[in-house]
């Protein structure tokens, strides 16, 4: 059954905003999407739209260079509030991999960055 | 207070609860499941891990109101009598020191088996990195972990 469960769970992780994805695009999703899992899922939730009051929705109409600069900051550092999001201890490339993923998925749309340099 | 219904180990329950209560006080204080620990409280430990439909939850942070009708697995369900694989090769290794994270070890690495059943050591280490371990059991984690999956192949 709980196989049964976990099937039925793993598509709403894995819609991807776009169908035209490279291979490599998508095998770098798939790697952002256990790192979402591993430290993300819990708070900002399976469809990634958080909770209103609590934890931020990640869904957004139109992703600049500065949304993906705050996000790796957040990520990074925290919101620097009491109660707040705290600093994930993420590698570089795993930093790359969940922005990434969570960018180009639940209809989000940007340019897949390779680095974690901010502007 | 308001009334959730919520499926925890395959049994429904109707809980009478703030819409802001956390699932761990759910499951410890009103359902009285001490299988799930409380460690930091604020999602950063691990030791809370629950299965919601079957993604690994930190369930200390997550509000019994994002809940409702959803199937929630914790430790006490995972198996009948502890024989889920990655149980049985937890005991094998003898994984545990004082053993205060482990059920939230077992339950990430339970989810990660169903999702891949074959991992590399990197997907182990990626997936089991949320939840932490003072005692510093990781290799043992890890040598457990390879075992469960020799176990599901047999």
């Amino acid at each position: 059954m709980n196989r049964y469960i976990i099937l039925l769970a793993m598509p709403v992780l894995t819609v991807y905003s776009c169908s035209s994805y490279t291979e490599e695009q998508r095998a770098e999703l798939e790697r952002g999407s256990e790192v979402y899992i591993a430290h993300c899922v819990s708070c900002h939730g399976t469809d990634g739209d958080g909770m209103s009051g609590a934890y931020p929705t990640l869904l957004k109409p139109n992703i600049a260079k500065v949304n993906t600069d705050r996000a790796i900051k957040l990520i990074r550092e925290g919101s620097g509030f009491e109660g707040g999001m705290k600093p994930i201890a993420l590698t570089d490339q795993e930093l790359v991999e969940v922005v990434n993923y969570i960018q180009n998925t639940w209809g989000n749309k940007a340019e897949f960055i390779a680095d974690t340099s901010t502007q | 207070m308001a009334s959730y219904q919520l499926t925890v180990n395959g049994k429904k329950h109707t809980v009478d609860v703030d819409s802001d209560t956390p699932l761990l006080w759910v499951l410890r204080d009103t359902l009285k499941m001490h299988g799930t620990k409380y460690g930091c409280g604020i999602a950063q430990c691990g030791s809370c891990t629950v299965h919601v439909e079957g993604i690994p939850i930190r369930s200390c942070c997550v509000p019994i109101e994002k809940l409702e009708g959803k199937n929630i697995i914790t430790i006490e369900g995972l198996s009948e009598g502890g024989t889920h694989p990655v149980q049985m090769a937890w005991k094998e290794i003898d994984v545990p020191q004082c053993g205060y994270c482990q059920t939230g070890q077992i339950m990430t690495a339970a989810a990660l088996l169903e999702r891949k059943p074959n991992p590399s050591d990197e997907e182990i280490e990626r997936a089991l990195k949320g939840n932490i371990c003072r005692c510093g059991t990781y290799p043992r984690i890890k040598s457990a972990i390879k075992e469960a999956i020799k176990m599901k192949k047999s």
